[in-house]
């Protein structure tokens, strides 16, 4: 956004300005240098004349002259259910999207229909996938946990919590390690100062 | 089967357009209600011409009246009409290199009356008799000043800051690359920057 080249506001900048999204640290370049803001105050004045010409009439009656020369195709039928919905809604995509709706919806009422016409077989169906769920989990965390006390570095992180004050002291220490690494990441992603931007300018 | 539904100002273009595909005459007559003021203003400042001005608002109603069934509705309908307008005017402007700028009336009207029927109207009502005058001024002056612009500025910027197009809409409407009708709009604001200079706020 900034014009490598000397820091004065470039033709996005100005745009930005007259929409009144200019970011701050921009603003304040434009306070600061008298060529930028002789430049943005000259842009905003001829955009506010330009605003203000009026829209121009034409003649009276160009809509007989007009419709003398264009082909009205003769009125069609009109779908009762059309007039319920708005012609906007009536494209592709809104099409494909009631279609998507619509599907889920019948596929609904039929498993509904389905479970309350075999109760017996919904409930068999529902206990057998509620016990291969429950041993799944189970074999998993069985798994996850096994794999875990095997990792080299397990032994070392059980003497660092192997008492109170050796953990609070890791948790102090961890927590002060996130801290100073979210302080060097802000001031990475600071934009320039003022300062810098007048050097330039 | 029904008849059209009657179209409101509260429609969509869409809706309007819709509606004319299915035969409304009502609709045909909205679309050139909503839109004969921006097509004439876009195209009289193009052509500088108001008999001129005229015919070619005419033409272009009739052209995109006409081909109502290629408009796609996923586009803004203003874009599809402003490059209608915008097309006719620029065919016109190869054809006879209108250079004649007529704020003071048509080249080709032969009597007073005439000239004053055909004169542009500037500044806005309800100012005082100096104000208005100023005002008068003012508008012909940046009449003046769009009239110099290359044609690919003057609508590029007429489109953007009259009749209030994004750069978006304005891309598709003169079928422009993105960066270029950013650049097209910084320069003209850059001439009529210089054009401008001498007038007071």
């Amino acid at each position: 956004m900034i014009d490598p080249t000397t820091g004065h506001l470039t033709p996005e900048d100005l745009d930005h300005w007259l929409e009144g999204t200019l970011p701050s640290v921009r603003l304040v370049h434009l306070e600061d240098c008298p060529d930028c803001f002789a430049l943005a105050h000259a842009e905003r004045r001829v955009v506010a004349w330009l605003g203000r010409l009026p829209l121009l009439a034409p003649s009276a009656g160009l809509s007989d002259r007009v419709m003398r020369a264009v082909t009205v195709p003769a009125p069609v039928a009109r779908a009762p259910w059309r007039v319920l919905v708005r012609p906007s809604l009536l494209g592709p995509r809104w099409r494909a999207v009631a279609a998507g709706v619509g599907l889920a919806v019948t596929g609904a009422g039929l498993s509904v229909a389905w479970s309350l016409g075999h109760p017996d077989q919904l409930a068999s169906l529902v206990s057998s996938l509620g016990n291969a769920a429950y041993r799944f989990g189970w074999t998993g965390l069985q798994a996850l946990v096994a794999n875990l006390a095997e990792q080299p570095w397990t032994g070392a992180a059980r003497t660092l919590l192997s008492s109170p004050a050796r953990a609070a002291l890791t948790l102090g220490t961890g927590i002060l390690l996130y801290a100073s690494g979210l302080l060097a990441m802000r001031r990475l992603m600071t934009a320039p100062t003022n300062g810098v931007a007048r050097a330039h300018s | 089967m029904t008849e059209p539904a009657p179209v409101g100002p509260a429609a969509s273009d869409q809706e309007v357009v819709l509606e004319a595909r299915r035969g409304s005459d009502a609709a045909y007559r909205e679309l050139v209600r909503r839109y004969e003021r921006p097509v004439f203003s876009l195209i009289f400042r193009m052509v500088r011409d108001r008999e001129l001005a005229e015919d070619l608002t005419q033409e272009t109603f009739i052209k995109a009246l006409n081909a109502l069934d290629s408009y796609r509705p996923e586009f803004k309908f203003s874009s599809w009409i402003f490059k209608i307008a915008n097309n006719t005017s620029i065919d016109q402007l190869r054809r006879r290199e209108v250079d004649t700028l007529s704020l003071d009336g048509s080249p080709s009207a032969e009597t007073p009356d005439a000239v004053e029927a055909t004169a542009l109207q500037v500044g806005s009502k309800g100012e005082s008799p100096l104000d208005e005058l100023e005002a008068r001024e003012v508008g012909k002056a940046i009449e003046a000043a769009i009239s110099k612009l290359r044609p690919e500025y003057r609508s590029c910027i007429l489109l953007r800051h009259v009749e209030g197009l994004a750069y978006e809409e304005i891309a598709e409407s003169l079928d422009l690359p993105l960066g270029t009708v950013k650049t097209y709009i910084h320069r003209a604001r850059n001439e009529l920057r210089q054009y401008l200079g001498h007038l007071k706020e």
